[in-house]
């Protein structure tokens, strides 16, 4: 059982302050950029033009565009773009790797969730919470509209951190409706039962209706680990135990495995059209988030 | 079980270490890590269970303790006690006489022998037993005295060679007492190939033990006499005197040859039978000319010692002695007696009077008859017959001229060369002198109770006195024994002088007065070969057989010629058991044991299982 986290660790009193800055931030470096950059399948909140197809039988009549008959001669059909409500799913791994031994990986894997989800329901959209370890659980349903910060922080704060990810059953089982076709945010530090096992469940992800980040929360320790001599090894999610005798070589060779390992996550996801983003527990949040976001994101456009 | 160097053991206190590190030692890390995914690839891990670990623990402890103790011991060098006394000091006389040279059948010596029973002795024995080393030929030297330093006792060991000289113990064994004497409890220790010195009375009460090293069958035959010599009656000829003797420890008679070599040609070839024990005299006519390399070469199947097998020996000058007869009234019967030594060309005589005196040059001997020079030479060796005054050591007083007859003499020292072969039986003299004093002249000849006849050696000169007139007494004149009295008289005064110097070989432990390189033809046993000493002071030690040739062109041999040592003794079969108590050769190489060797051993086996266990098995 992970220890309660206490809503003034996970949020200061200046957060939310600092979040709608970082809004702002986002929209100018946004507007800064060249307009058009990030390609989303929804925007505007009317119906624009959009292209053009030869008309079929059975169709609207009232959607032929007679200037281009009498030009042509043939029928085409005016086709526009659909307003559509998005929908952010956050996906937060609660598997007890994120709150021992460190709880810095919590805490930051949190910011991360409620930043966004600040994000989504500034713009009118709707946000999904997800909890993740064994198998995946919705903790909160669809909220709209920015009320909805509190009981997202309430929620998020209440989270259960204990046992281990089956990324295999949780991606099988997360599969939003093409309804609630949005972004998906994957917050996690994607350690499986195997080292390849993320890896394997990439390719689930990849078919979910959306747009899909995965972001990866490392603990510092958890690469260069400062170890030397005997040591007894206890893995917190399964309480296994381990003795190895380690020198410096040996931990070379461990931080070398690894990096190998973000490697291959990256480069499968980046195959996949899945966006891989690592943040290290000690890294400065606000400028990771907006790296995040500025990455091209949906969400970000609609900021 | 004892230790020879016990303060080692001190060092066991080391052990100490290894069993703090082992109570104190630091506990494993124990750390929570949100995965061990990236763990689980490093080779070194432990997988097995704890107590298979705390096995493992201890199986090393036990190791490391195994290997400290195993060190420790073996430092301190265990060694079996046997019953046998631990001396305060022993003394180590090694015999390096020419017989040590003798080799078995896998050709080693019994120096060797010798060596390796001694380097094993003094491994058995404690760090705190005074050790000398006194090695003996026919003089002791002492090598080492009163030392505890085994590393110098082994070094000086190995320097010890077997000497072309005859073995005497006695004088090592008075020297070896007194060294013991200094330090008690003491024990004597003797390696040799002769048994007999142990049989000696012992004066002390120190112990005594004499270890053999002869040969168990050995085979030997050697020269044991040598001369060369003029042939009597033969102007410009040479014969060899060889006698060649055969070991009474040989097995069965022999047929040896002996190889007469003159100039490098073969000239003789004489087959001899010796049986066991047994000798044999030659006479070899020797014909050649000034310079040439003389080898005689002694062979026999299974011979063992090489060193009395050959004598090399330069052929002499044919150079007559030189007599100066100096009289104012030379008697006739003198004159008849030097003059049938000089038909046998074996003299030079020159003749004069008081008036030749001094001589310019010098002769081999000086014959003074009645008449001697106010100032006595003491240069060269004097016959002085019938002195008439005293001279020199003689304190004369003169007879009347009738003297005093006498009709017979007595022969007083037989042994002495001066009366060799002379019959005194029939000998009626008439003494014309008296000696009042003969200083450390020996009577040769006493008539009544006058001697009549001295011989002797006063300040390295020798000198031979009579007090009988020949031609008054008519009895000595008529017999042989007068010319013969004379020859031995001249011949024995002259024996140092260089005329016959060069027919006499030198012996290894002779000093050969020279100065400069002397340059060798030795012979070391096997076969010759060139060699040079430098004669420092103007005195050389002969160390060497063969052939010396001096920087100022005189040359001479040196010959080993000692019968002792030829006859090569036989390792007896109850030597050891006729000494309780003396330890035999295979009792020392059990009672030293290998104990160190076997520890050292034991340490490198649990070294290399704990590299094996815990580099190749991977146990931590």
């Amino acid at each position: 059982m992970s220890d309660p986290l206490l809503r003034e660790e996970l949020f200061d009193a200046a957060f939310l302050d600092r979040l709608r800055t970082l809004a702002l931030r986002l929209r100018k470096r946004r507007q800064l950029m060249r307009r058009g950059a990030q390609s989303t399948p929804a925007t505007g909140f009317t119906r624009e033009f959009k292209d053009y197809r030869h008309y079929s039988r059975g169709e609207d009549y009232r959607a032929i565009d007679w200037r281009l008959y009498a030009r042509l001669g043939k029928l085409f059909v005016r086709l526009y773009e659909e307003t559509q409500e998005l929908n952010l799913h956050v996906l937060v791994d609660t598997s007890a790797s994120m709150a021992r031994p460190s709880s810095a990986k919590r805490t930051q894997a949190l910011r991360f969730a409620v930043a966004l989800a600040y994000l989504a329901l500034s713009a009118q959209q709707r946000v999904s919470l997800y909890s993740m370890s064994h198998t995946v659980k919705q903790e909160l349903p669809p909220l709209r509209g920015q009320g909805n910060v509190e009981k997202i922080i309430q929620t998020v704060a209440r989270l259960n951190f204990e046992g281990f990810t089956d990324f295999e059953r949780c991606f099988q089982e997360f599969r939003p409706a093409r309804q609630r076709f949005g972004v998906i945010f994957v917050i996690s530090d994607f350690f499986g039962r195997d080292v390849g096992t993320a890896a394997e469940a990439v390719a689930r992800a990849a078919t979910w209706p959306g747009e899909v980040h995965f972001l990866q929360i490392v603990h510092p320790a958890e690469r260069s680990p400062e170890l030397e001599g005997e040591v007894e090894l206890a893995e917190v999610e399964t309480g296994e135990k381990r003795r190895f005798w380690l020198t410096k070589r040996d931990v070379q060779r461990y931080m070398e495995t690894f990096d190998a390992f973000a490697e291959n996550l990256s480069r499968t996801c980046a195959s996949r059209h899945i966006d891989f983003f690592q943040c290290a527990t000690d890294e400065p949040f606000e400028d990771r988030f907006l790296d995040l976001l500025v990455r091209g994101s949906a969400l970000a456009g609609s900021a | 079980m004892r230790f020879l160097a016990p303060s080692f053991l001190h060092l066991a206190w080391l052990a100490v270490i290894p069993l703090v590190l082992y109570l104190f030692r630091r506990q494993a890390k124990r750390v929570q890590v949100s995965t061990l995914l990236f763990f689980r690839s490093l080779a070194r891990e432990h997988q097995e269970s704890a107590w298979l670990r705390r096995v493992k623990r201890i199986l090393s402890l036990l190791l490391t303790l195994a290997i400290i103790v195993f060190g420790v011991l073996a430092l301190a060098r265990p060694a079996s006690d046997a019953g046998a006394d631990t001396p305060g000091s022993l003394v180590i006389l090694l015999d390096r006489s020419a017989s040590m040279a003798a080799k078995d059948a896998k050709g080693h010596t019994r120096m060797d022998e010798a060596r390796d029973a001694i380097r094993q002795r003094v491994r058995s024995l404690p760090e705190q037993v005074i050790v000398s080393l006194i090695a003996f030929d026919a003089k002791p030297g002492v090598l080492l005295s009163r030392s505890r330093n085994r590393r110098d006792l082994l070094r000086l060991l190995d320097g010890v060679t077997a000497v072309p000289r005859e073995g005497k113990p006695d004088a090592a064994l008075s020297v070896a007492r007194r060294l013991a004497e200094l330090e008690r409890p003491a024990e004597i220790w003797m390696v040799s190939d002769a048994s007999a010195a142990s049989d000696r009375p012992d004066p002390s009460d120190i112990k005594l033990t004499a270890t053999s090293t002869a040969l168990q069958n050995p085979t030997n035959v050697g020269i044991t006499g040598f001369q060369i010599r003029k042939a009597p009656l033969a102007r410009g000829r040479y014969e060899g005197f060889v006698r060649v003797s055969a070991s009474g420890a040989n097995q069965k008679t022999l047929t040896a040859t002996l190889e007469v070599r003159i100039g490098g040609r073969i000239s003789q070839l004489r087959e001899i039978e010796l049986k066991p024990g047994d000798s044999s005299s030659l006479i070899l006519p020797l014909e050649g000319v000034r310079g040439q390399k003389l080898e005689l070469e002694l062979k026999a199947p299974g011979d063992c010692l090489g060193s009395d097998n050959m004598i090399l020996a330069p052929l002499p000058e044919l150079k007559p002695l030189v007599v100066a007869w100096l009289s104012d009234s030379p008697d006739p019967f003198t004159g008849i007696a030097l003059g049938s030594l000089v038909e046998a060309g074996r003299l030079d005589i020159w003749k004069g009077d008081s008036k030749s005196w001094p001589m310019k040059e010098k002769p081999d001997v000086y014959v003074f008859e009645h008449w001697v020079p106010d100032a006595w030479p003491a240069d060269r060796p004097a016959i002085v017959l019938n002195p008439q005054k005293s001279a020199g050591p003689l304190r004369v007083r003169a007879l009347d001229r009738t003297g005093i007859p006498h009709s017979t003499v007595r022969l007083v020292a037989p042994e002495n060369p001066v009366s060799f072969r002379i019959a005194t039986s029939r000998v009626a003299i008439t003494q014309t002198c008296a000696f009042e004093s003969l200083g450390s002249l020996e009577p040769v000849w006493l008539a009544g109770n006058e001697t009549v006849l001295a011989a002797g050696e006063v300040n390295g000169q020798r000198i031979v006195a009579s007090a009988v007139s020949p031609s008054q007494s008519e009895q000595l004149a008529l017999l042989p024994a007068y010319p013969l009295l004379l020859g031995n008289a001249i011949y024995w005064c002259a024996e140092q002088s260089d005329a016959m110097s060069e027919l006499k070989p030198l012996h290894p432990g002779d000093w050969l007065t020279t100065t400069g390189l002397v340059k060798w033809t030795e012979w070391n046993g096997t076969r010759s070969a060139a060699a040079s000493d430098e004669a420092q002071g103007g005195i050389l030690e002969v160390q060497r057989l063969g052939i010396w040739e001096t920087a100022d062109g005189k040359t001479g041999s040196s010959i080993l010629a000692a019968a002792e040592e030829t006859n090569v003794p036989r390792q007896s079969t109850d030597a050891t058991a006729a000494k309780p108590g003396a330890p035999t050769k295979q009792t020392w190489r059990k009672t030293s044991g290998n104990w160190p060797q076997k520890l050292i051993w034991g340490l490198l086996a649990v070294l290399i299982l704990e590299s094996f266990l815990f580099h190749r098995r991977a146990v931590y």
